[in-house]
């Protein structure tokens, strides 16, 4: 037996469990999220291609599944990678049955992780782009079936990936086939610049980050944050292999400037547009977007530090915007919409939940004690060689995105006091407090997860000799 | 010379073109089908017949999933959506008429860089992969983004199949065609009346 059909079929086994239980949000979603933990848990630790017995029975588990002459392979590279991702949809389906993000959220969703992990184990690995593109159909899926369901972002997101797709198929072929590193620079400078496309395209760079804001103003929030969550770091770990795979592109100057212009881009744009954003939703895919681009900083320093760096940054993101995200569901919940005029007051009427919307949109921006900011405070420890602009981006960016939480927590303070509070139950207030007491741990010590989630990069050895 | 080859290319960009024109649901549905048939065929200029089929029958897969979809939505009102990009029939003409003419400029060039690809596939592709931009571009209603989908990767399938001619590929991306007639399927079923997609 191999442990990539083992996995897949568990995925599925899963996925049809959780479609069975739609029906009770709670049942299913914790249902997913012990499933997905558990299968994070067999893909970092079993054993493979080594004899085991089982009830007296011999088994040997392999690290590959051949299919069409194809292989899908779990092995030291892949596996933390793989692991990774089971590991964040898991924590995202743990507290779906509070922020209630629609009937198939669950179901479609380890769908969808389960097309992340083919793509990360396919190999030869260019042919991840096809799993990334049928992610971002199950993503679409997610999207327009939750409780405000939204279209017109999903097919402008189905769109574009399926433009990464072709691009970045395209661009492998040049790569695999006509040995770019040999030939002309006329090549050479083509393929690159289909490969900035194809990546632009799967990081959110302007401008191809416009489906994020868009779906942002229609889709449930949490839905979309399990979306962007991982379809994101399914495209970092993508562009990583690429730069552990292909030796010259690292060797390339241009390929880093390139990476820092679109990071500082995306702090500095993402930052004001936050600001100016009327809706909490928009406010968050902004703050994101500027999140985004720190770890494309990090990356552009080019350095194993700058890589492990920029996983630390995914991995603090996922804890903010889940906080943020629960939270904004919990309002939306009551008041149907998260615009300036709906959130007034909600501070009033759900304290909890404001906090966990603040709290996440402070830890996106990068503000002290919240997970976002040991990855800023360290990257800036570590672009004083990069110049100027890296840092000026960086304190810009998180200045920007802070006082956009902030705005928005002052505005949910405002407003009458009204005397019909919505009640909570005891399971919903400890939950919200356990996900603010995270975040607040995460903030606080980060040195407690920052070395088991660079370990996710411990195969690509070129990168991290 | 041979001109037989360049018949289904010559096919594919006149279907390409019609199915940005044509209303009716029905209709487009079969221009489709002949589309994947084209494709197909072209394809069977690097591929061996038999397995260049499987792309024919996964078109025809699509097509039956978005045949019941809209078999399912017969009765049900659509109302119409705001396009941002003026879509008058003349219009669409005189920009199918201006991307022909440039997929036709550009077929006469190695374009692809791939230089094994046979004139009449560089045809088709460019005329598929010109035209299903310009369907994508030209509307945001689901079904109409979605054959633009189906036909710009079909376009580039008929190029690819020249670089990459596996049978895990050609399964791969037979598969997109299926899950992106799956999702527009979805769509237009989870929310029938946000779309403009005409009954037929």
């Amino acid at each position: 037996m191999s442990l990539p059909f083992l996995l897949f079929s568990g995925t599925a086994a899963l996925a049809v469990g959780a479609t069975v239980l739609r029906g009770r949000p709670s049942s299913s979603g914790w249902f997913s999220a012990l499933g997905a933990i558990l299968l994070a848990a067999l893909v970092l630790y079993a054993p493979v291609d080594e004899p085991q017995e089982l009830l007296g029975l011999p088994l040997k588990l392999e690290g590959q599944w051949q299919i069409l002459g194809r292989s899908f392979v779990l092995d030291a590279h892949t596996r933390p990678m793989v692991s990774y991702l089971y590991l964040v949809a898991g924590f995202l389906f743990a507290g779906g049955w509070l922020a209630r993000p629609g009937r198939y959220f669950n179901a479609v969703g380890l769908t969808m992780v389960g097309l992340l992990a083919a793509a990360s184990s396919i190999e030869p690995f260019l042919f991840a782009a096809v799993f990334l593109e049928l992610a971002a159909m199950a993503a679409v899926i997610i999207l327009a079936s939750s409780r405000f369901a939204e279209e017109r972002g999903s097919l402008q997101l189905l769109v574009l990936y399926s433009l990464a797709m072709l691009v970045i198929l395209f661009t492998g072929w040049l790569l695999e086939n006509a040995g770019v590193t040999s030939i002309t620079a006329e090549l050479a400078g083509r393929t690159l610049l289909l490969l900035g496309l194809g990546f632009s395209i799967l990081m959110l760079v302007p401008p191809f980050h416009f489906w994020l804001p868009t779906t942002s103003n229609g889709a449930h929030p949490y839905a979309l944050a399990l979306v962007a969550l991982a379809l994101q770091s399914s495209g970092l770990f993508f562009l990583l292999r690429f730069m552990d795979t292909y030796a010259w592109l690292r060797t390339l100057p241009g390929a880093f400037q390139f990476l820092r212009l679109a990071g500082e881009a995306m702090l500095v744009f993402g930052g004001l547009a936050a600001l100016a954003q009327p809706r909490l939703s928009g406010m968050m895919a902004y703050a994101l977007l500027a999140d985004f681009g720190v770890s494309l900083l990090a990356v552009s320093l080019g350095t194993a530090e700058g890589y492990q760096l920029a996983l630390g940054v995914s991995a603090a993101r996922v804890v903010s915007l889940a906080v943020g995200a629960l939270g904004a569901s919990v309002i939306a919940r009551d008041t149907g919409a998260l615009d300036r005029a709906s959130a007034r007051g909600a501070a009033q009427r759900r304290p909890l939940a404001t906090a966990c919307v603040v709290v996440g949109a402070l830890g996106l921006g990068g503000f002290p004690l919240t997970p976002g900011f040991p990855g800023r405070w360290a990257l800036l420890a570590q672009a004083a060689s990069a110049g100027l602009p890296v840092g000026a981006a960086v304190l810009g960016g998180t200045v920007l995105v802070c006082a956009a939480a902030l705005n928005w927590g002052r505005n949910s303070l405002g407003g009458s006091v009204s005397p019909d509070r919505p009640s909570i139950s005891p399971g919903e207030r400890a939950f919200l407090s356990s996900a603010l007491a995270l975040s607040s741990v995460v903030g606080l010590f980060p040195q407690l997860s920052f070395p088991w989630v660079v370990a996710v990069l411990s195969g690509l050895t070129n990168l991290l000799p | 010379m041979n001109l037989t080859p360049y018949l289904p290319a010559v096919a594919a960009g006149l279907v390409a073109g019609l199915l940005i024109l044509v209303e009716s649901r029905s209709v487009r549905l079969a221009l489709l089908a002949i589309q994947y048939l084209a494709v197909a065929l072209l394809s069977a200029l690097t591929l061996p017949l038999n397995v260049a089929m499987v792309k024919w029958v996964a078109g025809l897969m699509s097509c039956g999933i978005l045949a019941l979809t809209f078999s399912r939505l017969a009765g049900v009102p659509e109302a119409p959506i705001q396009e941002v990009v003026p879509a008058g029939r003349w219009f669409r003409l005189l920009a199918i008429l201006l991307v022909g003419s440039a997929g036709l400029g550009l077929a006469r060039t190695d374009w692809l860089g791939v230089p094994e690809v046979q004139p009449a596939a560089n045809l088709g592709a460019s005329l598929l992969m010109g035209l299903g931009l310009l369907q994508i571009g030209l509307s945001q209603a689901r079904l109409r983004v979605g054959i633009g989908l189906m036909t710009l990767i079909s376009g580039f399938e008929i190029a690819y199949s020249v670089v990459e001619p596996s049978l895990a590929v050609l399964a791969l991306l037979g598969s997109i065609h299926i899950g992106l007639a799956m999702v527009i399927s979805f769509l237009l079923t989870t929310a029938p009346a946000l779309g403009p997609d005409r009954a037929p």
